[in-house]
C-alpha cells in the first residue's frame, strides 16, 4: 500500500510539475476570490451603520456602493480566472497522461487485450484519467478553497465579536459531522441507478446492432417488451435516488435556514445588550448563508476524492503492467527468410496461471519463398501457430525462426513489419475507407492506395463509394463479408512485407472473386514466404507444402504432390473424403 | 417533413406527465411563495430591532420561521419524488416508440449512424428533452416569487426597484445570445470527446490489427490530435461558462450597488433600515436564479430544436411529437400455408441511382430448393433482403400463393419465414433465450433444432449446457458456434420458407458437410432461398441462379450450368 502510494504520489508529480506556474497562480487567485467575497458583506454592514450615524456624509455612502460593485466585479474575475487556470492546468496534465498510457496499452500483449473489452478500454484511458483531472480540480479548487473560505469567514466573525464567532465555529463543527454522515445515504440508489441504466442501454445498443436479426426472427415486440421491463427497472432506481439524493442539498438548505433562526436570535440578543451594530447582524445573516455550501462542498468531495484516487491507482497499476514481450535488437533484412517451428510448445497464459497447451512440440521448415498450406480442424490450433509467429504470444518452450534467429530476438516494430497477416475476422474501423487502408498513416499516397484497391479488383467497389477514399465505412452492413477480406488483403499489399501468412483468406469468398484474387495473390505473393490457412481444401493448389495440424500437434508434413499421390497420407484421405469435388 | 416546434413538444410532454405534471406545478409554486415568508419576517425583525420597536428577542417570529423550515423540508422532498415521475413517463414513451419506430423500418437501412451513435440519441436526447417541462415549472414559480417580492420592494423604495429592474431584464437578453454559443460550444466539446472515447474504443477493439500492421505509432499520433481538439473545445467552454456565471452573479451584486445608490437618502432618513437592505439581497439572490434559469430555457429552445431534429433524424422523420401516441407495434398477419410463393420483376435502388438488383424473377413451393450464387457485390444478400422487405423494393413484387405481399415487415416472418443472416449476431442471453426469442420453450423442437444445426457435440461440451449464457454478442462461442446457433434459432420456427445466406463460411469441411446431410431430411417440407458458393448445396438444388452485377446472368440446375460452363468445378 505504501509502495503504492508512493507511485501515486510520483505520478501527480510527474504530471503536475511542469505546471507548477499555473497551480501557484490559481492558489493566488482563490485566495484574492475568498478574500473578496467576505469583504462584499462588509461593505453592507458599514453601509447599513454608517446610514443610521448622523455625522455621515451622502459621499461616505455613494463611496462604499461604488467600492462594493468594484469588488463584486473584482471577485467574478478571480473566480472565473481560477477555474480557467485549474481547468487548463488539469486538462494539460491529464492528456499528458493520457498519451502515456494510451503508448503503454497499445504495446501490450495479446494476453492482456484479450481480457479487456472496448468499453473497459475507455474506463481505463479516458474515465481513469479524468479523475486525475477531478482529483486536481476538486482537491485544489473545491476542498482547499472551501477550508479557506470557512476559516477566514470565522477568522473575520471572531474579529468583530468573539461570541458571534464561537457560535459560528460550532455550527461549522455540527453542521460538517451531519452533512458527513448523511453524504453516503444516496449512494446505493445512484449505483444501482447507473447499473440499471447502462443495462438498458447496452441492451438497445446490442438490439440496434442486431436489427436484421431480430427482423428476421419476428422478434420486435418481445424486445419491446423487455425494453419497457428494463426501462421500468431504471425508472423506479431514477426516483429512490432521487428521494434520497434530495437529502444532500435539502439538509444543507435546512441547516442554513436554522442558521438564520440563530443568527436572529443571538444577534438580537447582543444587539439589544449593546455588543453589536445592527449592521453586523446583517453581515452575519449573509455570511450565515455562505458557510453551509463549503461544508456541503468538504463533506461531498472527500468521498469523491476517494472515487478519484481509486482512478489514478488503476492507472498506475496499468502503468505498471509489463508486456510479456521483451523486444529484441535484431532488425530484419530485406532478403525473404525461411521459416522453422522447433519443438513448438505453447499453452494460452491466463492471468498468472497457464491453461492446458494449445500446441504440443509442433516442429517443421519452410524454405524461404516457399508456400505451405495449413490443415486442420476447428480448433486444432492452427490460428495460435500464427499469432506465435506474429509474436503476439511467446512460445512457451521450443523456438520459431525467421531467417536465423528466433522471434524474440528482433525488433517488435521490425519483425511486424516485415510479416503481413490477413485474418479471419478482419476489423474495420468505423472511419475512412483511406485510413482503414491505412491505418492513420499519413504519409501514403492516395495514388498508392488506389493501386493497391486496383491490384486487388476493388476498384468497381471503389467507384461506388459515395466519397470515394473518404467514405466513412460503417461498422456493418456497407462492407461485405467479401470486401471485408479483400480489403484486409490490400493492407497487406500496401505493407510489402516478405513473409505473408493468409488465415482463412478464402473463406466468404466466391469462386468467381476468388479466380480473380487467385491472379492478385500471384502479385502479392510471388517471391514471398507464405503460410496460407484454409478450411477449404480447394485454396491450398498453390502450396508447396502441407502441413495437417490436429489436437495442437503436427499430423503430417510433406510435399503437396507427395503427399497427394500417397494414398493413406491424411492429406490424401482428405481429398478423397467429400471435399474431392471442392478440389476437382 | 416537418420539424416538430419545441414548444409543442414542452405541450405533449406535459400531458404526458399527467397528474404528476400536475402536482409538481403547484408544489414548485406554492413552495417558492413559502420561501418568500423568511426574507419578509427577517425585515421585519432587523426592521423592528432597528426602530426600537422590538425590546426582547422576537420568540414568536424566530418560532414561525422554525415552523416555515419543516414545511420547506417537506415540500423539498415532495419535490425531489414528482420530478423524475413526470419526468420518466415522457422518457419512456419517447423511447418505446422510437424504438418502434426503428423496428418498423426496412431492416438493412433501419439505423441512421451506428448503434453506437443511435442509443446516445436514446440516452442523452430522449434524457434531456423531459427536463425542460420541468424547468419550466422552476420558471414560473419563480415569476410569482420575483412578482411578489418586487411588489414588495417597490412599497419599500419605488426608484431604487424601478433602477433595479432595467439592467436585468438587459441581462436576460444577453444571456439569450450567451447561451446560443454555449449550446454550440457544448456541441463541439462533446463532439470532440465522442471522437476520443470512439476512438479508444475502435482502437482497442482491433488491437490485434493494429499490432499486426505495426501502426501503433501512426494511431497514437491521431489519438493526440483529437485529445489536443477536446482539450481546446473543453477550455473555450469552460472558459465562456464562467463569462456567464459571472453575469448572473453580478446581477446580484449590479443590483445591489445600484440599491445603495438610490437609497443612502432614504436611509440616512431613517426610511430605509437594516431589514429593508436584507430583504432587497435576498430577493436578488432568488431573482438572478430566475434569470439564471430563464437564460437557459431560452438557450435551451435551440439545444431542444437539435435535440427534436436528432430524435426525428433517426426516426426516419417520424414528427417527434407522435412519439406520445399510440405505439403498439403492429400485431404480425398471418399468411395461409404455403403452395406458391413468386418473386416478380424484383429491383433494388441504391441512392446513387445503380442497381443492387434488377430484373429477378424466381420460383419457390414447399420443397423447393433454389440456391443463389454469384461473385462478391453480385447482389446475393441484397436480393434475400429485398425478398424479406429488409430493403426497400424499387420495383416488382413478392406473391404468396397468387396474392401479393404488402406488408413484408408484418407478413413475412416467423412461424411463415425464417431467416439466417451472413454475419448472424447473438445477444448476451443464454444460448436458450437466443434461439428461443422469448417464444415458449419446447424440449424436443429445441433438441431436433440443435441437432440440426449439428451443435449437440458442442452444447453437451457446456458446463451448462443450452443454458450456457453467450456473452456480449456471443464472444464466448466461436464463430462456427455463433453461426450454428443462427442455423438453429432459424430451425427451431419451423417455418415454411428458409432463406439463409451462406450461413456455413466459418465451419470446417466435415461439420459443414454434415449439417447440409441433415438439412436434406429437415428441408423435405420447406421452401429454400440459399446464398452459397458449395457445390454440395447447389447439387441438391433444384434450380441455381448466378447473379452477375444485381442481374440474373445464367439459371438452371447445377449439372446444366456446369455444362454450358457457366460455374466451373
Amino acid at each position: 500500500m505504501n509502495k503504492e502510494f508512493k507511485r501515486y504520489r510520483e505520478l501527480l508529480q510527474r504530471y503536475f510539475w511542469p505546471q507548477r506556474m499555473q497551480v501557484s497562480l490559481l492558489i493566488g487567485l482563490i485566495l484574492l476570490d475568498n478574500a473578496l467575497q467576505l469583504f462584499g458583506p462588509n461593505l453592507l454592514s458599514r453601509f447599513v451603520d454608517l446610514a443610521v450615524d448622523t455625522t455621515t456624509t451622502s459621499t461616505q455612502l455613494q463611496t462604499i456602493a461604488g467600492v462594493y460593485l468594484i469588488t463584486m466585479i473584482f471577485r467574478q474575475g478571480a473566480s472565473m480566472a481560477a477555474t480557467y487556470v485549474g481547468e487548463t492546468a488539469g486538462w494539460r496534465a491529464a492528456n499528458r497522461l493520457r498519451a502515456d498510457l494510451a503508448r503503454h496499452t497499445i504495446a501490450l500483449d495479446m494476453s492482456y487485450h484479450k481480457q479487456q473489452t472496448p468499453g473497459i478500454m475507455i474506463e481505463r484511458i479516458d474515465g481513469d484519467v479524468a479523475s486525475l483531472n477531478r482529483f486536481f480540480s476538486q482537491m485544489v479548487l473545491q476542498i482547499g478553497g472551501s477550508i479557506i473560505l470557512l476559516l477566514s469567514t470565522v477568522g473575520v466573525m471572531f474579529y468583530y465579536n468573539w461570541k458571534l464567532g464561537v457560535m459560528m465555529l460550532m455550527f461549522i463543527m455540527l453542521s460538517a459531522l451531519i452533512l458527513t454522515t448523511l453524504r453516503n445515504v444516496a449512494v446505493p440508489y445512484w449505483e444501482a441507478g447507473r447499473e440499471a441504466a447502462a443495462q438498458l442501454f447496452s441492451f438497445l445498443e446490442e438490439r440496434l446492432a442486431g436489427i436484421e436479426d431480430i427482423r428476421g426472427l419476428g422478434s420486435s415486440a418481445h424486445v419491446l417488451k423487455r425494453l419497457d421491463v428494463l426501462m421500468a427497472t431504471k425508472n423506479r432506481y431514477d426516483i429512490l435516488g432521487h428521494v434520497y439524493g434530495g437529502v444532500t442539498w435539502i439538509v444543507p438548505l435546512a441547516l442554513a435556514a436554522i442558521l438564520t433562526i440563530l443568527i436572529l436570535g443571538f444577534g438580537s440578543w447582543l444587539y439589544l445588550a449593546g455588543q453589536i451594530s445592527i449592521g453586523l447582524i446583517v453581515m452575519t445573516l449573509l455570511y450565515g448563508e455562505m458557510v453551509v455550501w463549503p461544508i456541503r462542498a468538504i463533506a461531498q468531495e472527500i468521498d469523491k476524492l476517494q472515487q478519484a484516487s481509486a482512478g489514478i491507482l488503476r492507472v498506475v497499476d496499468l502503468m505498471s503492467k509489463k508486456s510479456r514481450l521483451v523486444d529484441g535488437t535484431e532488425a530484419l533484412s530485406a532478403v525473404v527468410p525461411a521459416v522453422t517451428f522447433d519443438h513448438v510448445t505453447f499453452a494460452y497464459p491466463d492471468g498468472e496461471s497457464v491453461e492446458a497447451p494449445v500446441l504440443t512440440d509442433v516442429s517443421f521448415h519452410i524454405p524461404a519463398g516457399a508456400v505451405v498450406g495449413l490443415l486442420g480442424r476447428t480448433g486444432s490450433g492452427k490460428s495460435t501457430l500464427i499469432r506465435l509467429l506474429f509474436r503476439l504470444y511467446d512460445v512457451t518452450s521450443g523456438a520459431i525462426k525467421i531467417g536465423d534467429h528466433a522471434l524474440p530476438e528482433y525488433q517488435l516494430a521490425a519483425l511486424r513489419s516485415r510479416v503481413g497477416l490477413v485474418t479471419q475476422d478482419v476489423q474495420l474501423f468505423y472511419a475512412t475507407v483511406r485510413d482503414n487502408l491505412t491505418f492513420f498513416n499519413r504519409a501514403i499516397s492516395d495514388d498508392k492506395l488506389i493501386d493497391a484497391l486496383r491490384t486487388l479488383g476493388l476498384e468497381r467497389w471503389l467507384s461506388q463509394q459515395p466519397q470515394g477514399l473518404d467514405t466513412v465505412l460503417a461498422a456493418n452492413g456497407a462492407v461485405s463479408a467479401g470486401e471485408a477480406q479483400l480489403i484486409a488483403l490490400a493492407r497487406v499489399y500496401l505493407k510489402q512485407p516478405q513473409v505473408i501468412i493468409l488465415d482463412e483468406a478464402s473463406a466468404r469468398i466466391d469462386p468467381e472473386t476468388e479466380k480473380m484474387l487467385e491472379v492478385a495473390l500471384d502479385t502479392v505473393l510471388a517471391g514471398k514466404t507464405t503460410i496460407i490457412i484454409a478450411h477449404r481444401l480447394q485454396t491450398v493448389r498453390r502450396c508447396d507444402y502441407i502441413a495437417i495440424l490436429a489436437d495442437g500437434q503436427l499430423q503430417e508434413f510433406g510435399g503437396e504432390a507427395d503427399l497427394r499421390n500417397t494414398f493413406e497420407s491424411r492429406y490424401a484421405t482428405l481429398l478423397r473424403s467429400g471435399a474431392v469435388e471442392e478440389l476437382a | 417533413m416537418k420539424t416538430t416546434a419545441p414548444l409543442t413538444m414542452i405541450w405533449r410532454m406535459m400531458r404526458q406527465g399527467g397528474w404528476w405534471y400536475v402536482i409538481n406545478l403547484t408544489v414548485v409554486v406554492v413552495l417558492l411563495l413559502v420561501e418568500l415568508l423568511p426574507g419578509l419576517i427577517n425585515r421585519q425583525v432587523l426592521n423592528d430591532l432597528q426602530s426600537k420597536q422590538q425590546m426582547s428577542i422576537p420568540w414568536l417570529l424566530l418560532a414561525a420561521l422554525l415552523g416555515i423550515t419543516l414545511t420547506r423540508v417537506v415540500m423539498w422532498f415532495a419535490l425531489s419524488y414528482t420530478n423524475p415521475k413526470t419526468r420518466v413517463r415522457s422518457e419512456n414513451v419517447m423511447r418505446h416508440s422510437l424504438l418502434s419506430r426503428i423496428f418498423q423500418q426496412p431492416a438493412v437501412a433501419a439505423l441512421k449512424g451506428s448503434p453506437g451513435e443511435i442509443v446516445s440519441r436514446f440516452r442523452d436526447d430522449i434524457g434531456e428533452l423531459p427536463h425542460v417541462v420541468l424547468q419550466l415549472n422552476d420558471i414560473i414559480a419563480l415569476v410569482c416569487f420575483a412578482a411578489v417580492s418586487f411588489y414588495v420592494m417597490y412599497q419599500i423604495s419605488a426608484p431604487a426597484t424601478i433602477s433595479i429592474a432595467a439592467p436585468l431584464v438587459l441581462i436576460v437578453v444577453g444571456a439569450r445570445f450567451a447561451y446560443n454559443r454555449i449550446y454550440i460550444y457544448r456541441q463541439e466539446r462533446r463532439r470532440a470527446t465522442g471522437r476520443v472515447v470512439g476512438f479508444i474504443a475502435e482502437t482497442f477493439g482491433a488491437i490485434q490489427a493494429v499490432q499486426v500492421a505495426g501502426a501503433e505509432q501512426h494511431v497514437l499520433e491521431h489519438f493526440d490530435e483529437l485529445n489536443q481538439i477536446r482539450e481546446k473545445a473543453t477550455l473555450r467552454e469552460v472558459l465562456f461558462d464562467g463569462l456567464l456565471d459571472a453575469m448572473f452573479r453580478n446581477a446580484v451584486s449590479l443590483g445591489t450597488a445600484i440599491m445603495m445608490y438610490m437609497v443612502y437618502k432614504q436611509a440616512m432618513a431613517g426610511e430605509f433600515r437594516a431589514g429593508d437592505v436584507s430583504f432587497f439581497v435576498y430577493s436578488l439572490g432568488a431573482i438572478s436564479e430566475l434569470l439564471g434559469e430563464l437564460g437557459i430555457f431560452i438557450g435551451r429552445q435551440q439545444q431542444l430544436r437539435v435535440s427534436i431534429q436528432r430524435l426525428e433524424n433517426i426516426g426516419h422523420g417520424l414528427p417527434a411529437e407522435q412519439l406520445f401516441d399510440d405505439s403498439s407495434f403492429p400485431s404480425q398477419m398471418p399468411l395461409p400455408r404455403l403452395a406458391t410463393l413468386s418473386v416478380r420483376n424484383l429491383a433494388v435502388q441504391w441512392a446513387n441511382g445503380n442497381y443492387g438488383v434488377r430484373g429477378v424473377d424466381l420460383d419457390l413451393a414447399p420443397g423447393r430448393l433454389v440456391v443463389i450464387t454469384g461473385a462478391v457485390g453480385a447482389g446475393k444478400t441484397t436480393l434475400l433482403r429485398a425478398v424479406l422487405g429488409m430493403l426497400p423494393r424499387a420495383e416488382g413484387d413478392i406473391v404468396w400463393n397468387g396474392e401479393k405481399i404488402t406488408n413484408p415487415d408484418l407478413q413475412l416472418l416467423p412461424p411463415a419465414v425464417a431467416y439466417t443472416s451472413q454475419v448472424p449476431r447473438l445477444f448476451s442471453d443464454s444460448i436458450v433465450e437466443n434461439i428461443t426469442q422469448g417464444r415458449v420453450v419446447a424440449e424436443s423442437e429445441m433438441d431436433e433444432a440443435i441437432h440440426g444445426a449439428v451443435m449437440e457435440y458442442d452444447i453437451a461440451q457446456f458446463e451448462h449446457g443450452v443454458s450456457t449464457m453467450v456473452g456480449s454478442r456471443g464472444v464466448r462461442l466461436s464463430g462456427g458456434q455463433i453461426q450454428r446457433a443462427a442455423f438453429a434459432r432459424m430451425l427451431y420456427e419451423r417455418p415454411q420458407v428458409w432463406l439463409i445466406d451462406d450461413v456455413s463460411s466459418a465451419l470446417d469441411v466435415l461439420t459443414e458437410k454434415k449439417l447440409w446431410e441433415r438439412f436434406i431430411s429437415i428441408r423435405a417440407e420447406v421452401a429454400c432461398l440459399i446464398v452459397s458458393h458449395r457445390p454440395q448445396v447447389m447439387s441438391m438444388a433444384n434450380e441455381v441462379i448466378v447473379l452477375k452485377n444485381g442481374e440474373i446472368a445464367a439459371r438452371g440446375s447445377y449439372a446444366e450450368l456446369l455444362e454450358s460452363g457457366v460455374l466451373s468445378h
